[in-house]
C-alpha cells in the first residue's frame, strides 16, 4: 500500500512538472508575439526602440493639429511638448478625445510618410490623466 | 481657512469594532477552551453596520461637511445613488468589505456549534479585521468632517450611475470576504485535523463564495457590454484579471473539495484554499494601490498601495508557514494514476495553468516598467491564444470524467476518439476557429447524451447541478468562440434621413433629437434597422462636471445583437457612428446564467 502510494505521487508530481514546464514555454512564446511597447514621439524618434512592430504611442493631443481629412479620416498630432508625431486614424473618436488632452494610439508606424497609422485610439476616462512620462519629463 | 477635522460617531463605530476584534483575537489566543465569541462577532458586526448606516444617512440627507459624501454626491443625485454613492469610491467600499467580513463572522458564531475549529475560524478572522480596520482608520477613514462644508458636492462618476453598478462592485467584495471566511476554515481543517464536519462547512462556504463571486463577475461583465459600449463583455484589462483569478482559483478548490471523499491529497485542497484567499486580497489591493491606469481605479494614493501590500505579505508568509509546518506530503495518500480523483486533479492543474497565465499577464508590464522603465501592454490575443486550447483540454477532462463511471472500454473509445480531435486540432494548429466550435459542438453533445440517456433509464439525474454546470460551461466556451470570431464593427459617416446597407442590413437613420433631463443634456438619434427594429443610441453631457458619455443602443435577437454608438457631428449635419453586429452574445449570458443556477444549487441541497 505504501509502495503504490509512492507511485501514485510519482505519478501525480511528474503531471505537475510537465504542466508547469508545458505552460510556462507556451507563456514565453506567446509573450514575445504579444507585447506591445508604449513609446512617446521622443523615444519613436530618438531610434532607440524597435519601432518595426505594432506599438501604443502615447502624448497630447496637440493644440490645432486636429483635422478632418476625408469621410471619417482624421489627422492630429501627438505631442510629448519636445517633439511630435503626425497621427492618422479612420474611425469614431472616444468621447474624451480633445486637444490638449492625453491620448494613447495603438498601430504602426508608416516609414516613408513619417505618418503613425493608429488603429485604436484610446482617450483616458480621468480628465486629470496625463501619460505618466509626460509627467516625468515636466519634473 | 478650511479644516479638516474626525466625526466622533464615525470614528466611535469603527473604534468599537476594533477593540472587539482585537478582545477576540487575544481571548482566543489566551483561553483553549472552545469558547462562544457570538456575542463579541455581534458587536464587531454591530459596529461596521451602524458606521454603514450612518455614512447613507449622511448621503441621503446631502450632508457635504463630510468629506467623502462632499466629493461623491451631489444635490442633483437621484436617491437609489446617494445610497449607492457609499461604496462608489475607495473609502467607502472598503467599509462595506469589512462590514461584510463581519457578518460572515457573525453568520458562523450564530449557526455553528463552538468548536475548535470556530476558534481558529475567529482567529484568523479577527486578525484579518483588525488590520483591515487599522488600515481603514489611519490611512482610508471616510469619517473625515469639512470646516465649513461645501454648499454642493462634486458629482458621482456618470459611468458608475448605474443600476447594475450598484451591485457589482460590492457582489465582488463579498465574494473576497466570504473566501476569506473559508479561508479561516482552511487553516482550521489543517490545523485541527480533515474531519467530516469541517469538510461540510468548508463546501458550504466554497460553494456560497464562488456563487456570489461569479455572480459579481458576470454582472460586472454585463456592465461592461451594456454601460461602457465598447460592445465587448471582457476586455483583459488588469483590473478584471484580478477578479478573475480569486475566481479561477476558487474553481479548483471547489473542485478540489472532492478529494475529502476518499480523503486523498487533502493538502492540495488547502494549498488552493490559501491561493484563492491571498488572491482576493491581492484583488483588493491592486485595484486600490492605483499602480493601474483602468477605468476601475480608484483614487490613486500609494501609501495605501503599501499598507495593503504589507497586509498581503503578512498574510502570505503567515499562512504558508501554517502550510508547510502543519502539512505532510509523505504521509498524504495520492490519487491512482487515470482515476476519478486524478481527472480531477488534472482539471485542478489546467485551472491553476489559466490562473498562471493570467497572472503572469497581468503583472508582467508592472514588474517589467518597475525594473526596466519600459512601459508595455500585452494585447488580448496573448490571453485568448494561451487559455482557448487549455479550456478545450478543461471541456474534454471532465466529459472523459463523467463517462468514466460507464466501464472501462467505453473510456478507451472516448480516449481514442479524443487523440483523433487533437489531431484535428493539431492539424489546424489551434489557430482555426472551426475545430474549436466542432470539438465543443461534440462535447455537448455528448454531456447532453448522457444526461439524456441517464434520464431515461433512471427516471432521475445523480447530481444535476454537476452535469447543468458543465453542459452551461461548453455552451459558454461555444458561444465566446462565436461572439469573438464572427462578429463584425463597421464605422460610418452618415446623415439624418439617409440609407446605408451595412453588415448585412439595411440601416435608416431616421432622426435626432435634443433631450434635457435633471442631471444631464444630450441628443437621442433613431436608426431604423432593415425596418424590423429600432435603435436609439444617446449622448450626454452631465451637468456637473461636463463629463460626455455615449449611451450604446443594443437590440438582442437570438444569434446576434446590433448596436449604435453615436460618435461626433460633422459641420455638415452628419454624423459618425460605430455599427456592431455581436454574435452569441445571447447564449453568454444565458449559460452564465445557467452556471450560476448549477452553482446555486450545489451549494444550497447542503444547507
Amino acid at each position: 500500500m505504501i509502495r503504490e502510494n509512492r507511485r501514485r505521487r510519482i505519478y501525480t508530481i511528474i503531471t505537475f512538472a510537465l504542466a508547469l514546464v508545458f505552460i510556462i514555454f507556451f507563456i514565453l512564446k506567446a509573450l514575445q508575439e504579444n507585447i506591445d511597447f508604449y513609446l512617446t514621439p521622443s523615444q519613436v524618434q530618438s531610434g532607440d526602440f524597435n519601432t518595426e512592430r505594432k506599438f501604443r504611442l502615447g502624448g497630447m493631443v496637440k493644440e490645432n493639429s486636429f483635422k478632418n481629412v476625408q469621410n471619417l479620416e482624421v489627422s492630429f498630432m501627438i505631442t510629448d511638448f519636445e517633439n511630435e508625431m503626425m497621427v492618422s486614424y479612420e474611425g469614431i473618436l472616444p468621447n474624451l478625445f480633445k486637444e490638449n488632452s492625453g491620448v494613447v494610439a495603438r498601430g504602426y508606424l508608416d516609414r516613408n510618410k513619417n505618418i503613425f497609422m493608429a488603429e485604436e485610439l484610446l482617450a483616458k476616462h480621468d480628465e486629470n490623466y496625463m501619460p505618466i512620462e509626460i509627467n516625468d519629463g515636466n519634473n | 481657512m478650511e479644516t479638516i477635522n474626525f466625526d466622533f460617531f464615525g470614528n466611535a463605530f469603527l473604534t468599537c469594532s476594533l477593540l472587539g476584534a482585537f478582545y477576540t483575537l487575544i481571548s482566543s489566543f489566551r483561553d483553549n477552551s472552545t469558547k462562544s465569541y457570538k456575542n463579541t462577532s455581534f458587536v464587531i458586526f454591530f459596529g461596521l453596520f451602524s458606521a454603514c448606516c450612518y455614512l447613507s444617512y449622511q448621503f441621503v440627507t446631502d450632508n457635504f461637511s463630510y468629506l467623502y459624501v462632499a466629493s461623491n454626491s451631489n444635490l442633483l443625485l437621484p436617491t437609489f445613488y446617494k445610497v449607492s454613492a457609499l461604496w462608489s469610491a475607495h473609502e467607502g467600499s472598503f467599509l462595506l468589505m469589512i462590514m461584510l467580513l463581519a457578518l460572515a463572522n457573525y453568520i458562523n458564531n450564530l449557526v455553528l456549534v463552538p468548536s475548535r475549529n470556530l476558534v481558529i475560524s475567529n482567529q484568523v478572522v479577527s486578525s484579518i479585521l483588525v488590520l483591515y480596520l487599522i488600515f481603514l482608520i489611519t490611512s482610508s477613514n471616510p469619517f473625515y468632517l469639512l470646516n465649513p462644508a461645501p454648499l454642493n458636492g462634486a458629482d458621482l462618476n456618470p459611468l458608475l450611475q448605474d443600476p447594475l453598478l450598484v451591485i457589482h462592485p460590492p457582489l465582488i467584495f463579498t465574494g473576497y470576504v466570504f473566501y476569506a471566511a473559508t479561508f479561516s476554515f482552511v487553516l482550521s481543517a489543517l490545523i485541527n485535523g480533515f474531519t467530516k464536519d469541517i469538510f461540510n462547512t468548508l463546501k458550504i462556504w466554497a460553494g456560497v463564495s464562488w456563487f456570489t463571486l461569479t455572480m459579481g463577475i458576470f454582472l460586472g461583465s454585463i456592465w461592461a457590454y451594456y454601460e461602457l459600449g465598447w460592445g465587448g463583455y471582457w476586455f483583459w484589462d488588469p483590473v478584471e484579471n484580478v477578479s478573475l483569478m480569486p475566481w479561477i482559483a476558487g474553481t479548483a478548490f471547489t473542485h478540489s473539495l472532492i478529494f475529502s471523499r476518499e480523503k486523498t491529497l487533502e493538502i492540495w485542497m488547502v494549498f488552493l484554499g490559501i491561493i484563492t484567499f491571498l488572491l482576493s486580497i491581492f484583488g483588493s489591493f491592486v485595484v486600490r494601490s492605483g499602480i493601474l491606469n483602468s477605468v476601475h481605479t480608484f483614487a490613486a494614493d500609494p501609501t495605501r498601495g503599501i499598507f495593503l501590500l504589507g497586509i498581503f505579505a503578512i498574510f502570505s508568509v503567515l499562512s504558508f508557514y501554517i502550510f508547510f509546518t502543519r502539512s505532510n506530503l509523505v504521509k498524504t495518500s495520492w490519487p491512482k494514476f487515470m482515476s476519478k480523483n486524478y481527472l480531477v486533479l488534472l482539471n485542478n492543474i489546467i485551472l491553476m495553468s489559466i490562473l498562471f497565465i493570467v497572472l503572469i499577464g497581468t503583472l508582467y508590464p508592472i514588474i517589467l516598467e518597475a525594473f526596466t522603465s519600459n512601459k508595455l501592454s500585452i494585447g488580448p490575443s496573448y490571453f485568448s491564444n494561451l487559455i482557448s486550447p487549455l479550456v478545450i483540454a478543461l471541456l474534454l477532462i471532465f466529459t472523459m470524467e463523467q463517462f468514466l463511471k460507464q466501464g472501462f472500454r467505453k473510456l478507451i473509445v472516448f480516449a481514442a476518439l479524443i487523440i483523433i480531435l487533437s489531431l484535428i486540432v493539431q492539424q489546424f494548429i489551434l489557430k482555426d476557429v472551426y475545430a474549436y466550435l466542432v470539438i465543443s459542438g461534440i462535447i455537448l453533445l455528448a454531456l447532453m447524451a448522457r444526461a439524456f440517456f441517464e434520464l431515461l433509464k433512471t427516471k432521475s439525474i445523480k447530481m444535476p447541478h454537476k452535469i447543468l454546470g458543465h453542459i452551461s460551461v461548453v455552451i459558454l466556451t461555444f458561444a465566446v468562440i462565436f461572439n469573438h470570431n464572427f462578429s463584425q464593427n463597421l464605422d460610418l459617416r452618415i446623415s439624418p434621413g439617409e440609407n446605408i446597407s451595412a453588415i448585412g442590413t439595411n440601416l435608416k437613420f431616421d432622426s435626432i433629437d435634443v433631450i434635457a433631463e435633471s442631471n444631464f443634456d444630450g441628443v437621442k438619434a433613431l436608426f431604423l434597422v432593415d425596418d424590423v427594429f429600432d435603435l436609439a443610441p444617446e449622448k450626454r453631457i452631465y451637468k456637473v462636471g461636463g463629463q460626455i458619455t455615449s449611451e450604446t443602443s443594443i437590440e438582442s435577437t437570438l444569434f446576434h445583437d446590433y448596436l449604435i454608438v453615436l460618435g461626433d457631428r460633422f459641420p455638415d449635419g452628419s454624423w459618425s457612428i460605430s455599427f456592431s453586429r455581436k454574435s452569441g452574445m445571447i447564449w453568454i449570458w444565458v449559460s452564465s446564467f445557467l452556471l450560476m443556477i448549477s452553482i446555486f444549487y450545489g451549494t444550497i441541497r447542503r444547507i
